[in-house]
């Protein structure tokens, strides 16, 4: 047994469940001070900008620039990336004509195998976060975590779902009272109104449009936990253990289609294991400090709206990053054909969808729209901001991270998908050296992709079509 | 790359909840019965897709109308994850709770406009948590009650406990299998037991096989893996899916005693069985689930909308647009047994005082909801109501382009081909001197566009007597609302000219064209798959003259299809 996971094991013995802070109290950076971890964030807007007349990004009247006039202070944290050709993205609109489901589809997997005919799901490669979670997921409890800030409702499958893990989309979390629960499973719940949910679930459910919900189910109370010290995770660790025999089980009469619905289930089943301390391990009664801004963000709020909702999920992202909970994350705003939700507060009473659909040359549309996309990349600087004030090491949080600003289409009116712009933000520990554009305009995007996963230290030799693939973007 | 080609054509890509555009243009309907053939040929790779290899198609198949098909190749065997619904619907069952966990679960996947299909659904780590805490939460409230979910003596000895928990566990897992338990299985749930009860109460013991089965894989999804040869579900898959099919959750006494006692063997056994629960209030409520899907008018209580362009359009309106949908939909069901003629034909309608103020009619006496006939020349069916026509418009204005696709793709079932690669899709500014229509009038001036706008735009402006949240109208902007048009390459029966969507729906609603086109819905919703090529002439035998949903729901039943599969 290696020193590092001697000093590991020792360390986990001395935290464990107790208090409101349940979850693997350690991180690799408390045993290797001087090596921080590395986090890989992709923060996604659904529509593109708005490039104007002129047809490129130094034309017309709004531009990623403009968007981002009120980033002066990350100017040199970013890289701007801009003529970069989404190959696979193309190959979907050419062989189905709906660019919704090419845009985020390909966005972080350059995979252009589509949803189709009901049966035949995606290709078996991850999304390149997934691909990332796999080879650095295992240190914390939350291999990934996917937030959403109305990612779900109003939209086929295809059309919104930007993570893929054995051919399953992983759908975002919207809801943040739940991302709060498994974050902090034993702290007192916040008291949130419910989500509002764009699914007609009444008339799903069969009852009538104007009824009431049935009150929330009672908070689950641990069964009778005589000894309290191993019990409640000896009982849980039982009822894993039976279930993997019998998904493993299931597997070897399941369909060949099946089973990696039953792989990606038993992905789930050690995920869940991941949050039991070790086997035999005395749960102890000082939590470990992480850092003394790690604890549960106080939530609230009158309603659950954009602006709300987008909130307390930065404020929950954040704390998973700062309690080390992941490494992985993808922050999903909206979707690509959000069909429900207006802007009141921005004095938009349209629709993404519709906005995205105008005539964005219109000043009427236009403006809008841009009011919109900029709100969204204001809010996303806000939190970067906020990565970039926390010390860590010698450097800061967002120093030691990767974020992927992205947004499916390039012009939201035309609904092309070519060329991809997006930001990288931060150095990944000094993986990434920004403060520059990226022009690329003959590279497939998987050889962005490939060369991100590079950069946190995880070479993949391909992602999503094979072909595409042809060498990883050098970032440094 | 990103120049803006005039003239454009926009449309094909809008639609909010479309299905796949398969890329085959189906036209040249060779007769009146529709071939239905999505996505056939193209580069759409899964239609049509070979029977795996090994698997002989079987003799030719007799229709539930009568004619003859040739044998398709049964589909594979399947796993389906219940759907949210359907989880709080089997646990309600199960438990007799009224926790209604699923109602926060992770959001299904919708695929084909449905929320059920089996491809779409998996188990992602955040909904395994839910899952757990779920289960966790029901078997606390279960084991509350412990002497009547599992009951013993007080003083029952250790033998006799164990007796006891050996006949909960056969029990209550014969039920949330549904099916029985496998040897090893019974086995497995009692190591389960006793290691718990070794360290804590026979409720808790009882406690840990009930929170264990309930995020099982055999709980959490309907297993159709079937057995022999040819491959064949088991009496017990049958009588799940026919549960699921007809009343979202787990077969009830009787049908679960027609499985044990292998009584679901010939297709008038299991028509039997689909009859009997047709007829249950619960069947209404969940067919009605399906027939909301399939008109994408589920969210009709949300719909948002651009209050300064529809400034009545309040929360009262929306209240009565969506209770007028349920309230018509099950009317149809109930009364008509689910007559798709009448679901897209009838003249009348459900309203209250404000809707009836909306859509321009007198109020009818008496509160709340009322049975009303409609203007003969203003509405019929369901695709003139206001939570179908506000569902598919933009909030601030009618959009025929995404009306006419959703018909042409999903009440009629005919595809479509992609826009030309370099489409210029802009949609056409808001102009306050023109009608919509006109302003979309570039779609049939430009020969590229008109191409495909053609077989769309009619159908759309057809409805444009509809604004955007359903409201009646003869001109826009001042000038009148022109609504005829022609239906084109659909089927011999039905083209031809039109004078707007009450002629049009007259024409459509008792047509062999529309009937077949809710049997492949029913089929896809029912089977939770899209269909095969080779399928296509058994879906074209489901509906036939005069159908009507539970009669196309007993043809699936009674069909090969139902049963086979294929490894």
């Amino acid at each position: 047994m290696s020193n590092s996971l001697l000093k590991r094991r020792d360390l986990l013995k001395g935290m464990g469940a107790a208090g409101f802070l349940a979850r693997p109290l350690f991180r690799d950076s408390l045993v290797h001070a001087a090596e921080m971890p590395k986090r890989f964030l992709v923060i996604y807007f659904p529509g593109g900008v708005h490039f104007g007349p002129g047809g490129d990004s130094k034309h017309g009247f709004f531009t990623w620039e403009q968007m981002l006039a009120s980033w002066s202070d990350l100017r040199d944290d970013v890289i701007l990336l801009r003529s970069m050709p989404n190959r696979a993205g193309k190959r979907i609109q050419s062989k189905n004509g709906e660019p919704h489901h090419a845009g985020m589809r390909t966005l972080l997997t350059g995979d252009s195998s589509v949803f189709n005919d009901g049966k035949a799901v995606f290709a078996p490669t991850p999304s390149i976060d997934q691909a990332i979670a796999a080879a650095i997921g295992g240190a914390t409890v939350h291999s990934s975590l996917q937030f959403g800030v109305f990612g779900n409702g109003g939209a086929q499958i295809d059309q919104k779902r930007l993570c893929f893990l054995n051919s399953s989309a992983l759908p975002p979390v919207d809801d943040p009272a739940v991302m709060f629960k498994r974050l902090f499973p034993s702290a007192p719940a916040p008291s949130l109104p419910p989500l509002p949910r764009y699914s007609g679930l009444n008339i799903v459910y069969g009852s009538t449009p104007t009824g009431s919900s049935p009150p929330p189910a009672p908070a689950p109370t641990p069964t009778a936990p005589a000894a309290p010290s191993t019990y409640a995770a000896d009982r849980k660790r039982s009822i894993l253990d039976h279930l993997r025999a019998e998904i493993t089980a299931l597997k070897t009469v399941a369909g060949t289609g099946e089973q990696q619905k039953l792989d990606q289930h038993m992905t789930s089943i050690r995920e869940l294991e991941k949050k039991l301390p070790a086997p035999g391990m005395v749960p102890g009664a000082t939590p470990m400090p992480i850092s003394s801004s790690c604890k549960p963000p106080a939530l609230s709020a009158g309603m659950l709206d954009i602006p709300t909702v987008m909130g307390l999920q930065f404020d929950l992202l954040y704390q998973a990053m700062v309690c080390d909970s992941t490494r992985v994350a993808s922050f999903q705003i909206l979707h690509s054909a959000q069909p429900a939700f207006q802007f009141p507060w921005l004095g938009v009473p349209d629709v993404h969808h519709a906005l995205e659909h105008g005539d964005q040359d219109s000043a009427a549309i236009g403006d809008k729209f841009n009011k919109v996309q900029t709100w969204f990349t204001d809010q996303i600087a806000g939190f970067l901001r906020r990565l970039k004030a926390t010390p860590e090491g010698s450097s800061n949080m967002l120093d030691n991270s990767l974020v992927f600003v992205c947004t499916e289409l390039t012009q939201g009116d035309h609904h092309t998908v070519e060329p991809l712009t997006g930001l990288l933000v931060g150095r990944a520990g000094g993986a990434v050296r920004p403060g520059r554009t990226l022009d690329l305009p003959n590279v497939p995007h998987n050889n962005l992709l490939l060369g991100m996963a590079q950069a946190m230290g995880v070479n993949l030799p391909s992602i999503g079509d094979v072909d595409l693939c042809t060498s990883p973007v050098s970032l440094a | 790359m990103m120049f803006r080609s005039a003239p454009g054509c926009f449309a094909l890509v809008l639609v909010v909840a479309s299905v796949g555009c398969t890329g085959q243009l189906v036209s040249d309907q060779p007769g009146g019965s529709a071939p239905l053939s999505p996505g056939s040929g193209g580069d759409s790779p899964a239609s049509g897709a070979p029977p795996p290899s090994g698997v002989a198609p079987g003799p030719s198949a007799p229709t539930a109308t009568g004619g003859t098909c040739p044998a398709a190749p049964p589909a594979s065997v399947a796993l389906r994850r219940l759907s949210n619904v359907e989880y709080d619907n089997t646990v309600r069952d199960l438990l007799n709770t009224t926790q209604t966990p699923g109602r926060s679960f992770l959001e299904e996947d919708e695929a084909l406009g449905f929320r059920n299909i089996a491809a779409a659904l998996t188990v992602p780590p955040a909904l395994a948590e839910q899952y757990a805490e779920a289960a966790a939460g029901l078997a606390t409230e279960a084991t509350k009650n412990v002497s009547t979910l599992a009951p013993c003596s007080s003083n029952a000895s250790a033998t006799a406990e164990r007796t006891c928990a050996d006949t909960f566990i056969r029990s209550f897992g014969r039920r949330a299998f549904r099916r029985p338990l496998a040897a090893a299985e019974l086995q497995a749930y009692t190591r389960l037991y006793e290691a718990e009860r070794g360290r804590a109460s026979y409720a808790s013991a009882v406690g840990i096989v009930v929170e264990t089965m309930l995020q099982s894989p055999h709980f959490l999804y309907r297993a159709e893996l079937g057995a022999g040869t040819p491959l064949r579900l088991t009496p017990h898959e049958i009588a799940t899916q026919i549960s699921y099919m007809v009343t979202g959750s787990m077969p009830d006494t009787d049908l679960s005693a027609a499985a044990d006692g292998n009584r679901l063997s010939t297709p008038e056994q299991i028509e039997a069985q689909v009859r009997r629960l047709l007829m249950t209030p619960r069947a209404n409520g969940w067919l009605r689930g399906f027939v909301m899907q399939w008109l994408g008018t589920t969210n009709a209580g949300e719909v948002p909308k651009d209050l300064t362009v529809y400034p009545a359009y309040d929360d009262a309106l929306r209240a009565s647009i969506a209770q007028e949908a349920v309230r018509f939909v099950d009317a149809i069901l109930a009364e008509s047994k689910g007559s798709i003629a009448e679901l897209f034909g009838a003249g009348w309608t459900y309203l209250d005082a404000r809707l009836a103020r909306h859509y321009g009619v007198p109020a009818p006496t008496g509160a709340g909801l009322q049975r009303v006939t409609l203007p003969a020349d203003q509405r019929a069916g369901v695709l003139t109501q206001a939570a179908f026509l506000a569902s598919h418009s933009k909030p601030n204005e009618s959009f025929p382009i995404t009306r006419g696709k959703f018909l042409r793709q999903r009440v009629l079932c005919r595809s479509l081909p992609p826009p030309p690669p370099d489409a210029n899709i802009v949609a056409p500014r808001p102009s306050p001197d023109m009608t919509t229509r006109e302003r979309f009038a570039q779609h049939s001036a430009n020969p590229t566009c008109a191409a495909c706008h053609k077989l769309i735009d009619p159908l759309g402006f057809a409805f444009e007597t509809y604004d955007g949240t359903g409201a009646f109208r003869t001109t826009e902007n001042g000038k009148p609302v022109v609504t005829a048009g022609e239906l084109v390459d659909v089927a011999p029966e039905v083209d031809g000219p039109f004078a707007g969507a009450v002629p049009l729906m007259r024409t459509l609603a008792p047509s062999r064209v529309v009937s077949d086109c809710a049997a492949q819905q029913a089929f896809r919703w029912a089977l939770g798959r899209e269909e095969t090529s080779a399928e296509s002439c058994l879906i074209g035998s489901l509906a036939g003259p005069g159908a009507d949903l539970r009669e196309i729901l007993v043809a699936i039943a009674r069909s090969d299809r139902f049963v086979l599969r294929a490894r």
